[in-house]
């Protein structure tokens, strides 16, 4: 793993202050500095397909288009990561079926070789995946953005306790169908 | 524990991107300061706007010049192919419905609905998303290929987006559509759309979508529109969901319009990863009574090749196509054995395989998720499919062993489309 990446991935926005023309240099800036850990959000929740540098693209022209309407630039942020999950939630109802189907095919011959951690880790992806969506976007915003519940909150339009429960059943789902999976493993 | 290996699985994931893959950043207006200067409180000049209304008089000059009048929500082709109808091959309805871009490279995810030529693969009229509606996201079509629906999502400046429904009437004559909300039809916003079909009279829309109820409502809903009427009935489970797709329609409708065929993903609350032998094509007669979407189908066939679900064909379906005449289901389907694969047709009766269609070896490069069946003739003889074997990203039409490449056009998202 980049830590360094990681690292721009989980940093807190620096406030913005923006007058008039500036708007695009400040979506310029926006861009740089995040435009890497948006589109690895949206490799994740598009489960490794195509499509997600055109979703993040998107969502930064929409936020030029409306930044005049912003209420509070400093949430340009969470504007933008919220349209990068409308967008993968569009891709996603446009090809959701195929990934469900695919993740429940016996496990490829390529799996002998690989080392045991790194198929743990697929089983844990190919479990996430099958997850309702407000689960799985609770759990990625949480664990791969490391943001609080209020951000998480504020990002998919809900409350900060239903973040809490929603997280509290995808996990538990989640320990679930691994163990699952892994039972079946060894029958 | 779960939560550390969540993490870790989840930076594995993200860590397939390499930072080489942001592409340079290209914003739809960059404004001329000179002639366009901010006037310090966020608003553009007065001056630009007058400048915009000669510019888009001019652009709506071109349009016409390119052969196309916008009125009122109806785009009309002036111009195009010569009589489609009689050049329709191998008994396919004519026409079908698209989603269509606009041809901005900033509209990459914003569709409208283009009506097209199945021979020539021209578009003939094309519709928008009306109101506030952001994009299309799908689209189905009745058997008279005049009548469509498209599904129309929008996209509040917070929370998450709800989806509406539009019928789309093509006049073949003057080549024109007209396009008109069905207000009663409708996902809430946070719900996940999972398909939507037009019943072959044109009379019915059913829609199937996963409502984010909480931990004791419903998984799965499944709403049928009389259109005629305004009668709406209304199936749920919490047993499972109905399996969502837009290549393979996840919802399709016998010719009595009465029973509805939808792909079933069978699971126990809570334990999403579980499969139960609820799984696969059923078929929900709408006339009988209840409301129970599991208990008022019926099994027709098994889909899914795994564990303790096996299919005894010993192929591995994808979403199912139930034929007008009620009798067949259509499914792309594979086999793990040899890696060959096609197009499969089973007995709605008994769920056997009754012949492949199409059949070969799908090529390296070939994604066999972009394999599908989009369209089956009465009794499944004639189908159109996408990405058949040996013809990956192309739409053709197989009967027997004849198969015939289709045009496809460059502006619609390959294959969202329905005859």
């Amino acid at each position: 793993m980049d830590s360094g990446l990681a690292a721009t991935a989980t940093r807190a926005p620096a406030p913005l202050v923006v007058l008039g023309a500036a708007k695009e240099a400040a979506v310029t800036v926006l861009y740089h500095e995040h435009a890497l850990s948006l589109i690895r959000l949206a490799h994740i929740m598009l489960g490794g397909r195509a499509g997600a540098e055109d979703i993040v693209h998107d969502a930064f022209c929409g936020l030029y288009r409306r930044w005049d309407h912003l209420a509070d630039p400093n949430k340009a942020l969470g504007y933008v990561r919220s349209s990068v999950l409308n967008g993968c939630r569009t891709a996603l109802r446009r090809g959701r079926l195929a990934d469900r189907v695919r993740s429940y095919q016996p496990a490829a011959a390529s799996a002998e070789a690989a080392v045991l951690s790194g198929e743990e880790r697929r089983e844990v992806v190919r479990a996430l995946r099958r997850l309702p969506e407000r689960q799985r976007e609770v759990l990625v915003l949480g664990y791969y953005l490391d943001l609080s519940d209020e951000q998480i909150a504020d990002d998919l339009g809900i409350g900060a306790s239903t973040v809490r429960s929603t997280r509290h059943r995808a996990l538990a789902a989640l320990e679930r169908a691994l163990k699952d999976a892994r039972a079946g493993d060894t029958q | 524990m779960i939560e550390d290996q969540l993490r870790d699985a989840l930076h594995d994931l993200a860590d397939e991107v390499p930072a080489s893959r942001v592409p340079p950043l290209r914003l739809p207006y960059r404004p001329t300061r000179r002639s366009h200067p901010a006037n310090g409180n966020g608003r553009r000049n007065l001056l630009s706007i007058k400048w915009l209304a000669p510019l888009a008089a001019a652009a709506s000059v071109l349009g016409i010049a390119a052969g196309l009048a916008h009125v009122a929500g109806v785009i009309r082709s002036a111009g195009g192919p010569p009589e489609a109808s009689t050049l329709a091959p191998m008994g396919v309805p004519p026409y079908y419905v698209a989603l269509t871009t606009n041809g901005s490279p900033y509209a990459a995810h914003r569709y409208g609905a283009g009506i097209y030529a199945t021979a020539t693969g021209v578009m003939v009229a094309s519709v928008s998303a009306p109101g506030k509606a952001r994009t299309f996201v799908g689209v189905s079509a009745a058997a008279n290929d005049l009548t469509f629906v498209a599904a129309a999502e929008s996209y509040p400046p917070s929370g998450l987006p709800a989806v509406t429904f539009c019928l789309i009437r093509f006049d073949p004559a003057s080549r024109s559509a007209t396009v008109s909300n069905l207000p009663e039809q409708r996902v809430p916003a946070g719900a996940s759309l999972a398909g939507f079909a037009l019943s072959p009279n044109a009379d019915r829309l059913a829609v199937a979508f996963e409502p984010h109820g909480g931990a004791r409502g419903p998984t799965a809903v499944v709403r049928i529109l009389t259109i005629s009427t305004g009668a709406m009935r209304t199936w749920t489970s919490s047993r499972g969901s109905v399996a969502a797709a837009t290549v393979s329609p996840p919802l399709s409708w016998a010719d009595d319009n009465a029973t509805l065929a939808f792909n079933w993903y069978g699971s126990r609350r809570g334990h999403p990863g579980g499969f139960v032998p609820t799984t696969g094509v059923r078929l929900l007669d709408t006339r009988r009574p209840g409301s129970d979407l599991v208990a008022a189908s019926r099994l027709a066939v098994r889909l899914y090749h795994v564990k303790n679900h096996e299919d005894p064909s010993g192929l591995v379906p994808d979403a199912g196509l139930l034929t007008a005449d009620g009798k067949v289901v259509v499914a792309a389907a594979w086999s793990p054995l040899d890696g060959t694969g096609g197009f499969a047709e089973f007995s709605a009766v008994t769920g056997h395989l009754i012949r492949k269609l199409g059949w070969g070896l799908p090529g390296a490069s070939a994604s066999t998720s972009a394999m599908a069946a989009l369209w089956s003739s009465r009794s499944g003889r004639t189908l159109v499919v996408s990405s058949p074997p040996g013809h990956p990203g192309q739409i053709a039409i197989i009967r027997g062993t004849k198969l015939r490449l289709l045009p496809w056009p460059a502006r619609a998202p390959f294959p969202a489309a329905a005859w």
